[in-house]
């Protein structure tokens, strides 16, 4: 079985930073990692892999400089062999671009029995480059995936939404897209590491994809910080007569909002 | 400026009608997955395809392939839920068109549209600038609109259902923190599972409902949902938070609550960056004095 997993180099948006006077992030003093849920989909694959057989490849787009890291961290968890397509100002690329180039990747070094995302990326959180992957390739698919289980070559996928719970029954060729519940993912040893950093990654241009077209990008006008303006009204409670005074304030704002 | 909707529920009805007008929409289209949603909603839309079955990726690409061939839309709108973008990103697979989801507003320049979404756990908005043809998935806001009543003609779909697929409803049960007024939650500053009896109580006696942060749920199983980016996304009148840091994925869920009420023993916890009303305290002491205050009041 052949396995790709396609993984993004994210903003850590839990250190998210930005400018005080004009609201817009400093995105250079913020780190970029393997999303959680590209992890997942990493593990998925191993798990996949080392049950019924096969390789693990993974992908990525970008550039060498940043995303060299992202890469031995996949050789790290266990993946067998690694690409990226190397693309100028990749953050700009638009969810289109990137699922278009995932899936020529795919028909050029494929064919892939299943392809497994992440479910949603740590800064854009779109999940739409899945869904848009298995309708290039016209896959089978599933997305948000909570569960797997293979019973008799069948896939078995559980995913939980807004209105309960769907369980889909695929075969491969198949796209799936997985969640942070569907497992907790290994933590590489010093020897894996270690071993990681002698490995090889194949690196192409688009052009070696046959992609023609030339590749959207997104028009940012402005980007700033998100926020609804609160009161950031404080109380400190030590006493038993502080504990009254916030007592007091949360009933009066409950009454305030119709609430009591 | 012809324009396709992809409907979840009736919910999503007077959202769909705030962006088509301003969108300055001509025409609405739509495609439900059920024929009660379809009778429903049916006198809002132009043309509503209806193709009875259990949702699937398979059967929305199916719909789509031959919606797609009968019309072209200019626009097409989804809900930002998990299957609203499944079917976006579908749609976008098969159209090459840009889409853009957490969409909040669409403020119009000339010909161009700007399309303003969350980006970054929701702490930054990002302002694009979108030329016709593309699709939006949106945010629920609590729109007013009435919508318009129009044309009203249901197009059955002749598409086979999808019946590898199994569905289990959510239980109703009488907490339901996506429509409450009031949303009592609980962080891991709540110790036991007893203590949950507390949150419960609060809420009861608020008339609202409660919920919890995922590792609550996840991690403990006290609770099936949660309230965060990977969960539930709540707009009530109140949110008051015991025992909740603010961590950017849970926060996610809750800015679109009028007032944020947190307790918190942690005076950096960043969820008081956030709030109306911030408590610095030990919520077991907070806690059961609210109760006791509303209860006398009672
Ligand atoms: C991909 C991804 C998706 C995620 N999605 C979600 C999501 O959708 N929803 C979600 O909630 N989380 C989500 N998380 C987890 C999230 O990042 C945080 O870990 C989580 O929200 C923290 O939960 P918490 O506030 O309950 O716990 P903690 O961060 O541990 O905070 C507990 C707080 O309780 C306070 N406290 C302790 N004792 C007391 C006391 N006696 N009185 C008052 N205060 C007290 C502490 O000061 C602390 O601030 C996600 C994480 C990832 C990686």
């Amino acid at each position: 079985m052949k396995i790709l997993v396609p993984i993004k180099l994210s903003y850590d948006i839990n250190q998210m930073k930005y400018d005080e006077r004009t609201g817009e992030p400093i995105l250079d003093a913020v780190p970029m990692i393997m999303g959680d849920m590209d992890r997942c989909a990493i593990e998925a694959a191993l798990r996949l892999k080392e049950s019924l057989g096969g390789t693990v490849e993974f992908l990525s787009i970008g550039s060498r400089d940043t995303h060299n890291k992202m890469m031995m961290d996949a050789y790290a968890m266990g993946c067998d062999k690694g690409y990226l397509i190397e693309v100028d100002n990749y953050k700009e690329l638009n969810a289109y671009s990137v699922a278009y180039l995932i899936s020529k990747f795919a028909e050029k070094y494929g064919p892939y029995d299943i392809i497994i995302l992440g479910n949603t990326s740590q800064d854009t959180h779109s999940s739409i480059v899945p869904p848009a992957v298995s309708s290039l390739l016209s896959y089978s698919s599933a997305f948000g995936i909570d569960k797997i289980n293979v019973e008799d070559g069948e896939y078995v996928f559980e995913a939980t939404y807004e209105d309960g719970i769907y369980v889909f029954k695929l075969r491969p060729p198949m796209v799936i897209s997985v969640t942070t519940e569907a497992n907790t993912p290994r933590i590489p040893t010093l020897k894996d590491i270690l071993r990681a950093k002698r490995m090889k990654y194949d690196i192409l241009k688009p052009s070696d994809l046959d992609v023609e077209l030339e590749l959207a990008r997104v028009n940012i006008s402005s980007i700033k910080r998100f926020a609804t303006p609160r009161r950031g009204e404080m109380i400190e409670v030590d006493s038993d007569e502080d504990v009254e005074k916030a007592v007091d304030r949360i009933v009066e704002l409950l009454k305030e909002a119709e609430i009591i | 400026m012809n324009i396709f909707c992809f409907i979840e529920d009736s919910s999503w009805v007077p959202v769909f009608e705030h962006f088509y007008k301003l969108l300055s929409g001509t025409e609405l289209s739509g495609l439900t997955l059920s024929k009660e949603i379809a009778m429903e909603v049916a006198k809002y839309f132009d043309k509503t395809y209806l193709l009875n079955s259990t949702y699937s990726p398979r059967i929305i690409m199916d719909a789509f392939k031959y919606i797609l061939s009968q019309a072209k839309p200019q626009i097409a709108l989804f809900p930002s839920t998990n299957k609203g973008r499944a079917a976006a990103g579908i749609y976008m697979g098969l159209t090459g068109l840009p889409l853009y989801t957490d969409v909040y507003s669409v403020d119009v320049e000339g010909n161009k549209f700007l399309v303003n979404r969350l980006v970054y756990g929701g702490t930054a908005s990002a302002t694009i600038s979108v030329e016709s043809d593309f699709a939006l998935a949106v945010l629920k806001g609590s729109y007013k609109e009435k919508p318009q009543s129009r044309f009203g003609e249901i197009v059955p779909l002749d598409i086979e259902p999808d019946y590898t697929v199994q569905f289990k409803a959510r239980e109703v049960s009488g907490n339901d923190p996506s429509s409450a007024d009031i949303v009592v939650v609980a962080g891991r500053g709540i110790k036991k599972r007893e203590d949950m009896k507390l949150i419960e109580e609060l809420a009861g006696l608020t008339g609202g409902a409660w919920s919890v942060t995922r590792p609550l749920a996840a991690d403990y199983r006290w609770a099936d949902q949660w309230i965060g980016i990977s969960g539930l996304t709540v707009s009530p009148k109140v949110y008051i938070a015991f025992g909740v840091s603010g961590q950017p994925h849970h926060l996610m869920g809750a800015r679109g609550a009028k007032y944020i009420i947190a307790v918190n023993t942690d005076r950096e916890a960043p969820i008081f960056e956030e709030s109306d009303l911030g408590i610095v305290g030990d919520l077991y002491k907070v806690l059961p004095r609210l109760i006791d205050k509303l209860k006398e009041k009672v």
